[in-house]
C-alpha cells in the first residue's frame, strides 16, 4: 500500500454553535491524485485551512509523512512540504511570474539554485513567455498557473488545490489536468484537490472522499462514488 | 474622462486656496522681502549717543556727513545704506501671525530714522526673515544676516537652538566675530548665552550653562510691593506655561525668587497653551485647600482667564485672591475675551505703558509711528531694540565718523551699556552681563475695562527702588504639580 | 468575536488601567491626600473633557461604519467649520446671527455640503485604492483645510467661541461646580451615540449605508443606491465633525492647531476604544479617556523627568486597545490595480549609475559651475546649503520608510521615533567615551554600529506589529510615535535638557577627514543618500525585497511557501529602523540639538505624506521630500528679478504652504506616486529601455484603433467593429481592418 503523505484525522471545527466539520478525515497518499468533493457549503476549504495551519480545529489532528504537524503554524507545515494553492486567487500580484516562482524556491536554495530551479518550473507548467509580466495583468487562468508554479516551487510533498480549475477554460483545465497526472508520476508527489468540475476529478482522480455537511459521507475510487447513492442525494437531494 | 472632471475640481480647489492665500496675505505686503524707506532729503545731525532723551535735533556740533565720502566699510552698510534684518516667528500652523509685531516695530522705527536723516548718514533698509517656530529657518536668518546684514534688530524668536553662526561668522575683513544681535526674548539656552547677543526681556542667567543648578536674577518687584500694601504675606499658585521644556524652564527664576521674598507655593502648575478651561480644576481645588490668597500667572493672557473663570465656577471667592499676571496680560485681548472676569487683575510691567505716551518722548514717537492704538508688547521692544542699536551707531558716529561702522565696534559698543533705559521708558538695563537684569517695573490693575496705574502713582515713571533677587535653582529638576 | 469575550478584555483592559493608577499613585502621588470631595471634582472634570472627546470621537466611527474610510481629516472639518461659525455668529464685523441658528446653518447647512463636496471630489475614487493612499489623502485633506482656515482666519486677531448656555448658569454637586453648557455635552454625548446607532442599525437607511461599506456591489442590487448613501455617509460625519467642533471651542484657545489636535488624537483613542464601529463603547472610551486624564493629573506627579507624560495617556489607552481587543472585521484596501504589464525593477547598474550621477549632479550645482544664458545662480550660499542639508535630512529619514511601507505594506506613522532613537544613541556613544554626556561623538566610523543597536527597537515594535495589519496598524505607529515623543525623549537621561550634537568627522586611524563645513557636510548627506539608494535598489532584486512585496500581496499565500510571517515583518521592521536611526544621527547633527519639539507629529506626519505622494516603493522617492525647499530657493533667486512677483509669492507662500496637502489630494489620481506616472513617461527616452518603448508603442496601438460602435444591435456587426472589439479584449494587437475579418482568426 503507498505510504499517505498527508492524513486528516478526526477534525472538529466548531464556529460558534455551528459544527462545520465533525469528525472529517481525508488521506493522500503518495504518487496519487485525491479528490475532496462535495455541494457547496459542506466544508470543503475549511478542511483545508484546517490541514495548512490557517483555521484552528477543536479537535483532530493532521499528520505529514507520519508526523503530527497539528502545533506548527502555516510556515512551519510549508517548510516540512505542505504546499497550496487557494481558491480565491493569491497570487502575488505586483511581482512578475518568476518573482512569485523565485519566492517560494527561494525558501530552501541559495541564489543561483533557486533561479535555475524557477525558470525549470515555469518551463514545465507552460509559463516560459510570460515570465517578466506582471502576474497582476495576466488572465485569471494564467495567474492560477502561476500560483501552481509557485507551489511547486517550494518542494512540497504535498499539495492542495483549492478549486485550480475555476476560471480556467477546457483547455487550460485540461492541460493542468495531464500536468499534475506527471507530476504524480515523476516525483511522487501528493495532491489533494478540492474541485467542482466533476469531469476533471473523474478524470483525474484515483481516490475520492465526499464531503456533506462537515462529514465525510464516502471514500472510494471514481466509479464507486458516481454509483453512491448517498453521494447523489446529497449532490441532488433526495429522489431520483 | 472621469480624471479631467477631477482636474477640474481640483483647480477650483486651488484657485479657492490661492484666493485665501492672497487674501490673507494683504498684511504682509510690506514686511514680505525687502523694503526700503523713503530716502531723506535733507542732511540733519544725528542724535547724540547714549540714553539720554534729546528734544532738540539742533545741529549743535559739525555735521559728521559733510564732506565725507562714505564707504561700504562692512557687510550690509554700503555707501548709501545700512541693512539690518528682523527675525521673527510669524507665519507657522502652531501660532499664525505670532510676532508679527516684532516686525511692525522694526520697520516703524527705521522709517522714523529714515524720516529724521537716517542713520550713520546713510538709509536704514530692512528685511523681514519669518523664522516659522522652526530651528532650521531660524539658523537660516542668522545666515542671512551674516551674509547680507550690519546687525540683526528686533530679534524674537522661540527656536534659536544653534547659534554657531550667529556667533562666528566672517565680517567683510574675514574676522570670525559673527553678528551684532539685538533682540527682545528668548527662552533657548544658546541664544541667552550668545555672546553678540544683547536681549531686553531675557532671563537674568548664568553664562555658560551645561546643566545643573543655575544661578539666576530676578524682578519681583510687583508681587513685593503688592503684598506689602494689602499688609499679608502670599500664599497660592504659580501657573507655568508647560507646552515646552524652554517655556518651563522660563518660569524657574520667577518661582524661586518670589520664594525669597516670602511667597509661598501651594502649587506650581505647568499648563498648556492650548489646555481647556477644565484642565485648571486642579489648581482651583489646590486653591481652595490651601485658602489661597495670590495666583501669579507666567502663562499667556487666556491661561488667566481660564483659571480665573474655573474659580468662579467652583464658587470660589475670587475677591479674595490677589490676581497678578506677566506682561502677557497686558494685550487687548485680554479685555475683549475677559470682560467682566479680567476686572481686579494686576498685571506688571518693566516699561511705562502705552497709555502714557504723554509723559515719555520715545514712548510718544512709537505710538505716533506704529500705526495702531494697542500693538502688542513685543513691538515696543522691537521699536526699543531699534533705538539701542541707534544709540550704539551714533556713538560710534561721534566718535569715529560715519565709515567707523563696523560689526565690531557695535558688538564692542553695545557690551559697555551699562544704564539702557530708552529714555526713560524701558526698566534700566545693563548688557556687560548676562546675569543682571533690569528690576525697575509698574503695576498696573484692570478697572472698568481699562488698564489703571497703581503703582507708583505717578505717571511715566518706574519703581527701581527693589533691587532683582538672586537665587539659584535647578531647572532640571524644577518639578510641576 | 463575541460580546462576552470583548466584554471580558475591555472589564480587563480597565481594570489594568485602574490598577496601574492605584500602583502610580502609592509611589509617586502628589502630597494630595485622598478625600470624597477630590475624586468627585476630579471626576467631574474628567466627565466634562471626556465628553468633549466623545464628541468628537463619534463623528469618527460614523464616517468609518458608513464609508469604509478613516477620515484624519475628520479634526479639520471640525475645525473648518467651528470657524464659519465664529465668522457668522461671534464675528462682530459679521453676520452677528444668533447662536441657534448659526449653529443650525453649520451643523445642517455649511458641514453636509462640505461632506458633500469632499466625497464628489476626493472620496469616490478611493474605495479600492490601497490602506496607505486612502490615509494619505485624508492626511493631506487635513492639512489643506488648516492651512485654509489660517489663511482665511488671520492670527492677528483673538478670537473666541461663547458656549451655547451661558457660562454662569450651572448646579452642584457637593462643593463641584457644574456649569450647565458642560453637562449639556455629556448629554449631547450620550443622544447622538444613541441617535446614531438607531439610525445605522434600525432604519433602512442606515443599514444601507453599512450594506455598502461591506459590498458596495451587492447592496446595489436591493435598490439602494451607493452613490447617494456615500454622500449623505460624509455628510452625516460632517456635520458631527462640525457639532463637535462648536460645542468644544468655548473650553479651549480658538485657533486651528489647537482645535485639530484635540480632535485628533484623542477622538481617534477613543474611537479604537469602540473598534472604530461600536458607538456606545466609543463614548465611554472618550469618558474614561478623560477621566484618566484628570484623575492622573489629580493623584499623581511623575516629576520633572515626566512632564509632558499626560500626553501619552490617549495613546497609551490607543495601544493597549489595539494591542488587547480582537480586531474587527476591517475593509481591507485591494493593491492597486495600476500596474504596468512588465514590472520591471531597477537594474543593479542603473542604480550605480543614478547614485554617481546624483553625487555629481549634487556636486556641480553646489559649486555653482552649471549654469545655462542668462541663469548663472554661481556656488550655493551658505544659506542654499543649510536649505539643501534639511531637504536631504528629511530624504535620509525617508528612505527608510521604502522597504518597510513600500515594499511591506506596514504603514508607519512614526519614521522620527526610529530617527530619535539612533540620535540618543549616537550622544550616549560619547559617554562612553569619556565625552561630557552633552556633546556626543562625532567620529562616523560608529555609524553602523548605531544601525545596528537600532534594530532591537525596530524589532520589538515588529513583535507588537506582527498580529496587526491595515488601519490598526497605521494607528498603533501613531501611539508609538507619540508614546516616544512625550514620555520616552523629554526625558533627561534620554536626551538632557542641553546638549549640542558635534559636527562629524571619519577618523580611520590613519587618515580623517571632517565634515564641519556646510559644503562638506551636505556632500556628505548626498553620498549617504545615493550610497542609501543604491542599497535599496540591490535588496529589491534580493530575496528580501521579493519576499517583502509578496508578503504586501498576500500575507496568507507567503505563509504557504514557507515565509514566516512574524520573523519577515521583523526582519523589515529593524531593517527600517536601522536606516531611520542612521538617518537620525545625521538629523540630530543638522539640527545641533533635539527636543519634543523636533518630534511634532505634524512633521513626522508631512514626511510620510510626501514620500507616499512621490511613490513609497521607490528609494529616489526621498528626493521629493526636497521640493518646498527647492521652491523657496528659486523664489528667493527670483526675488532679485522684476516683474515677477506674483510668480515667488506662489513658490513661496503659496506651494510652501499648501503644497504638502495639495500633493497628497492629488494621490487620488496618482495612487502609485508620482514618480511612477512620471517614469512612466519618462522612461521610453532612455536609451536602454526598449522594453519601454514597446509598452507604448503597443498602449498607442490600442488608442488608435477606433471606437466600438453600436453592438449589432441596430446595425450589423462590421468587421471593423469586431476587429476594435477584438483589440480591446487583448485579443489581437494592431490589426488593420480589412473586409471579412472573422472573429478570432490572427492575423499572420
Amino acid at each position: 500500500m503507498p505510504d499517505a503523505v498527508l492524513e486528516a484525522i478526526d477534525i472538529d471545527v466548531r464556529f460558534g454553535g455551528l459544527q462545520a466539520l465533525s469528525s472529517a478525515g481525508v488521506t493522500a497518499d503518495a504518487g496519487t491524485i485525491t479528490g475532496l468533493i462535495g455541494p457547496n457549503g459542506a466544508g470543503k476549504t475549511t478542511l483545508f485551512n484546517v490541514i495548512t495551519g490557517h483555521q484552528h480545529a477543536n479537535a483532530g489532528d493532521v499528520r505529514l509523512l507520519g508526523r503530527s504537524v497539528a502545533k506548527y503554524g502555516v510556515h512551519r507545515r510549508a517548510q516540512l512540504g505542505l504546499s497550496r494553492t487557494f481558491q480565491k486567487l493569491e497570487a502575488f500580484n505586483s511581482l512578475s511570474a518568476r518573482d512569485n516562482v523565485l519566492v517560494a524556491a527561494e525558501m530552501h536554495s541559495g541564489v543561483r539554485a533557486a533561479a535555475r530551479q524557477s525558470d525549470e518550473i515555469l518551463e514545465r507548467v507552460g509559463l516560459a513567455e510570460v515570465a517578466d509580466i506582471t502576474v497582476g495583468t495576466l488572465p485569471t487562468g494564467t495567474a492560477r498557473l502561476v500560483e501552481l508554479a509557485r507551489a511547486l516551487a517550494a518542494r512540497p510533498r504535498a499539495l492542495l488545490l483549492d478549486e485550480a480549475s475555476s476560471g480556467l477554460t477546457e483547455e487550460e483545465t485540461a492541460a493542468v489536468g495531464s500536468l499534475l497526472k506527471q507530476l504524480v508520476d515523476e516525483d511522487g508527489l501528493a495532491v489533494l484537490l478540492v474541485e467542482h468540475d466533476m469531469s476533471f476529478v473523474m478524470n483525474t482522480c484515483s481516490h475520492i472522499h465526499v464531503l456533506d455537511f462537515g462529514q465525510i459521507i464516502a471514500v472510494g475510487s471514481a466509479d464507486e462514488i458516481q454509483n453512491d447513492p448517498a453521494v447523489r442525494s446529497a449532490y441532488l437531494g433526495t429522489g431520483s | 474622462m472621469s480624471k479631467r472632471i477631477l482636474f477640474r475640481w481640483l483647480s477650483a480647489v486651488l484657485a479657492l486656496g490661492l484666493m485665501a492665500s492672497a487674501c490673507g496675505s494683504d498684511r504682509d505686503d510690506a514686511a514680505v522681502g525687502t523694503t526700503t524707506t523713503a530716502a531723506p532729503t535733507t542732511t540733519q545731525a544725528p542724535d547724540g549717543g547714549g540714553g539720554e532723551t534729546t528734544t532738540t535735533t539742533e545741529a549743535a556740533e559739525a555735521d559728521p556727513c559733510e564732506g565725507v565720502t562714505l564707504e561700504a566699510t562692512e557687510i550690509g552698510v554700503s555707501e548709501d545704506t545700512i541693512k539690518v534684518i528682523i527675525m521673527a516667528d510669524v507665519d507657522s500652523p502652531l501660532a499664525q501671525g505670532l510676532f508679527q509685531g516684532s516686525v511692525d516695530g522694526v520697520m516703524a522705527w527705521a522709517e522714523k530714522v529714515n524720516a529724521d536723516g537716517g542713520l550713520a548718514c546713510r538709509e536704514v533698509e530692512v528685511e523681514f526673515h519669518d523664522t516659522k517656530l522652526t530651528p532650521a529657518t531660524t539658523v537660516e536668518g542668522f545666515l542671512k544676516a551674516c551674509e547680507s546684514a550690519l546687525a540683526l534688530v528686533g530679534t524674537t524668536v522661540l527656536f534659536a537652538l544653534d547659534t554657531s553662526d550667529l556667533n562666528t561668522c566672517d565680517d567683510q575683513a574675514g574676522n570670525p566675530i559673527g553678528v551684532p544681535d539685538i533682540g527682545y526674548i528668548t527662552t533657548e539656552v544658546a541664544h541667552q548665552c550668545s555672546p553678540n547677543s544683547f536681549l531686553l526681556s531675557r532671563p537674568g542667567a548664568e553664562c555658560p550653562y551645561e546643566g545643573g543648578p543655575r544661578d539666576y536674577t530676578a524682578a519681583v518687584g510687583a508681587p513685593a510691593v503688592l503684598a506689602e500694601n494689602l499688609g499679608v504675606d502670599f500664599n497660592g499658585v504659580f501657573i507655568v506655561p508647560g507646552d515646552l521644556p524652554s517655556t518651563i524652564a522660563s518660569a524657574v527664576p520667577q518661582t524661586a525668587a518670589q520664594e525669597e521674598i516670602g511667597v509661598t507655593w501651594d502649587g506650581v502648575f505647568g499648563v498648556s497653551g492650548s489646555a481647556t478651561q477644565t484642565e485648571f480644576g486642579p489648581l482651583v481645588t489646590t486653591m481652595r485647600d490651601n485658602n489661597s490668597n495670590f495666583v501669579y500667572n507666567g502663562s499667556n493672557d487666556q491661561a488667566m482667564l481660564k483659571l480665573k473663570r474655573e474659580a468662579a465656577l467652583q464658587d470660589l471667592d475670587v475677591d479674595a485672591v490677589t490676581w497678578l499676571c506677566s506682561l502677557s496680560c497686558y494685550t487687548p485681548a485680554f479685555i475683549e475675551q475677559g470682560g467682566g472676569d479680567a476686572e481686579g487683575v494686576y498685571v506688571w510691567s518693566f516699561f511705562v505703558p502705552f497709555e502714557e505716551a504723554d509723559t515719555n518722548e520715545e514712548l510718544g514717537t512709537f505710538m505716533d509711528n506704529i500705526g495702531t492704538d494697542f500693538p502688542p508688547a513685543w513691538a515696543a521692544g522691537a521699536w526699543i531694540d531699534g533705538l539701542l542699536f541707534e544709540d550704539a551707531v551714533n556713538a560710534i558716529v561721534d566718535r569715529d565718523g560715519p565709515n567707523g561702522v563696523t560689526r565690531q565696534a557695535v558688538i564692542d559698543e553695545l557690551t559697555t551699556v551699562t544704564t539702557f533705559d530708552a529714555g526713560g521708558w524701558w526698566s534700566t538695563t545693563d548688557f556687560t552681563t548676562t546675569n543682571t537684569i533690569g528690576s525697575c517695573f509698574m503695576v498696573m490693575q484692570v478697572q472698568d475695562g481699562e488698564y489703571v496705574r497703581v503703582h507708583p502713582e505717578e505717571r511715566g515713571t518706574l519703581d527701581c527702588s527693589i533691587d532683582a533677587v538672586a537665587v539659584t535653582a535647578d531647572p532640571d529638576a524644577f518639578a510641576l504639580d | 468575536m463575541t460580546f462576552g469575550r470583548i466584554r471580558t478584555s475591555l472589564l480587563v483592559a480597565f481594570g489594568a488601567a485602574l490598577a496601574s493608577l492605584v500602583i502610580l499613585y502609592w509611589r509617586y502621588g502628589a502630597d494630595t491626600e485622598v478625600s470624597g470631595e477630590k475624586i468627585v471634582i476630579a471626576s467631574v472634570i474628567g466627565l466634562a473633557t471626556g465628553s468633549l472627546y466623545a464628541l468628537s470621537a463619534t463623528g469618527l466611527v460614523v464616517v468609518y461604519t458608513t464609508t469604509g474610510m478613516f477620515n484624519f481629516a475628520h479634526g479639520g472639518i471640525g475645525v473648518f467649520c467651528a470657524f464659519v461659525y465664529w465668522e457668522i455668529v461671534e464675528n462682530a464685523d459679521g453676520l452677528g446671527l444668533p447662536p441657534g441658528l448659526g449653529l443650525a446653518v453649520v451643523v445642517l447647512l455649511v458641514a453636509p455640503l462640505l461632506g458633500i463636496l469632499i466625497d464628489l471630489i476626493l472620496m469616490r475614487r478611493l474605495r479600492t485604492a490601497p490602506l496607505v493612499v486612502q490615509l494619505m489623502v485624508t492626511v493631506g485633506l487635513m492639512v489643506f483645510l488648516l492651512t485654509l482656515a489660517n489663511q482665511i482666519w488671520q492670527a492677528d486677531q483673538i478670537r473666541g467661541v461663547k458656549p451655547l448656555i451661558d457660562r454662569a448658569e450651572g448646579f452642584n454637586i457637593g462643593i463641584s461646580r457644574v456649569p450647565y453648557y458642560r453637562f449639556a455635552n455629556l448629554v449631547i454625548a450620550g443622544v447622538i451615540a444613541v441617535f446614531l446607532r438607531i439610525l445605522l442599525f434600525r432604519t433602512r437607511t442606515g443599514v444601507a449605508m453599512r450594506a455598502v461599506v461591506d459590498n458596495r456591489e451587492l447592496t446595489s442590487l436591493t435598490g439602494a443606491r451607493p452613490g447617494l448613501l456615500s454622500g449623505f455617509a460624509w455628510a452625516l460625519g460632517s456635520s458631527m465633525a462640525a457639532l463637535a467642533g462648536i460645542l468644544v471651542a468655548p473650553d479651549i484657545e480658538f485657533n486651528p492647531a489647537n482645535l485639530n489636535s484635540l480632535m485628533l488624537i484623542v477622538a481617534i483613542s477613543a474611537a479604537a476604544f469602540g473598534q472604530v464601529r461600536s458607538l456606545p463603547l466609543t463614548v465611554v472610551g472618550g469618558l474614561v479617556i478623560g477621566l484618566l486624564e484628570s484623575h492622573y493629573q489629580q493623584w499623581i506627579s511623575l516629576g520633572p523627568d515626566f512632564t509632558f507624560a499626560n500626553r501619552a495617556i490617549a495613546p497609551i489607552v490607543l495601544f493597549l486597545v489595539v494591542l488587547a481587543l480582537p480586531q474587527a472585521r476591517l475593509s481591507v484596501g485591494r493593491v492597486s490595480t495600476n500596474l504596468r504589464p512588465i514590472e520591471r525593477t531597477t537594474r543593479v547598474w542603473e542604480g550605480a549609475f543614478g547614485a554617481v550621477a546624483l553625487v555629481v549632479l549634487a556636486y556641480v550645482l553646489a559649486k555653482g559651475w552649471f549654469h545655462f544664458g542668462v541663469w548663472d545662480p554661481g556656488e550655493w550660499s551658505s544659506t542654499g546649503l543649510n536649505k539643501g542639508t534639511s531637504a536631504m535630512v528629511l530624504a535620509l529619514i525617508g528612505l527608510s520608510l521604502v522597504p518597510l511601507t513600500g515594499w511591506a505594506g506596514q504603514v508607519n506613522f512614526a519614521p522620527l521615533a526610529f530617527a530619535g532613537f539612533g540620535a540618543f544613541l549616537w550622544l550616549r556613544l560619547g559617554l562612553w567615551f569619556g565625552l561630557p554626556d552633552t556633546g556626543g561623538t562625532g567620529n562616523l566610523v560608529w555609524l553602523p554600529l548605531i544601525g545596528l543597536l537600532c534594530a532591537p527597537l525596530g524589532a520589538l515594535v515588529a513583535v507588537f506589529a506582527a498580529r496587526l495589519s491595515g488601519l490598526y496598524l497605521a494607528l498603533s505607529s501613531l501611539a508609538f510615535a507619540l508614546i516616544m515623543a512625550n514620555v520616552v525623549f523629554p526625558h533627561p537621561q534620554v536626551l538632557p535638557r542641553v546638549h549640542t550634537f558635534q559636527s562629524l568627522y571619519l577618523d580611520v586611524g590613519f587618515a580623517r577627514q571632517d565634515f564641519d563645513t556646510r559644503f562638506s557636510f551636505f556632500m556628505l548627506l548626498i553620498v549617504m543618500f545615493a550610497l542609501g539608494m543604491f542599497a535599496l535598489i540591490v535588496l529589491r532584486r534580493s530575496r528580501f525585497g521579493r519576499r517583502w512585496v509578496a508578503m504586501q500581496d498576500s500575507q496568507a499565500a507567503a505563509a504557504t511557501v514557507g515565509v514566516n510571517v512574524v520573523w519577515t515583518k521583523v526582519v523589515v521592521y529593524a531593517t527600517s529602523a536601522s536606516m531611520a536611526g542612521m538617518a537620525g544621527v545625521f538629523w540630530a547633527t543638522s539640527l545641533s540639538s533635539v527636543d519634543i519639539r523636533s518630534f511634532d507629529l505634524l512633521a513626522g506626519l508631512t514626511i510620510v505624506l510626501l514620500m507616499a505622494a512621490a511613490g513609497m516603493s521607490f528609494p529616489v522617492a526621498g528626493l521629493f521630500l526636497s521640493f518646498q525647499v527647492v521652491f523657496e530657493g528659486l523664489a528667493e533667486r527670483l526675488e532679485q528679478t522684476e516683474n515677477v512677483e506674483f510668480l515667488v509669492w506662489l513658490l513661496k507662500d503659496f506651494f510652501a504652504k499648501f503644497g504638502p496637502g495639495l500633493l497628497a489630494i492629488g494621490m487620488v489620481v496618482n495612487q502609485r506616486g508620482a514618480i511612477f506616472e512620471m517614469g512612466k513617461g519618462f522612461a521610453p527616452i532612455l536609451p536602454w529601455r526598449r522594453d519601454a518603448r514597446e509598452e507604448l508603442a503597443a498602449e498607442n496601438a490600442r488608442k488608435r484603433v477606433t471606437e466600438v460602435g453600436g453592438l449589432g444591435l441596430t446595425e450589423p456587426f462590421t468587421s471593423e467593429a469586431i476587429i476594435a472589439l477584438d483589440t480591446q479584449l487583448g485579443i489581437v494587437d494592431d490589426v488593420t481592418p480589412t473586409a471579412g475579418y472573422h472573429h478570432g482568426v490572427s492575423r499572420a
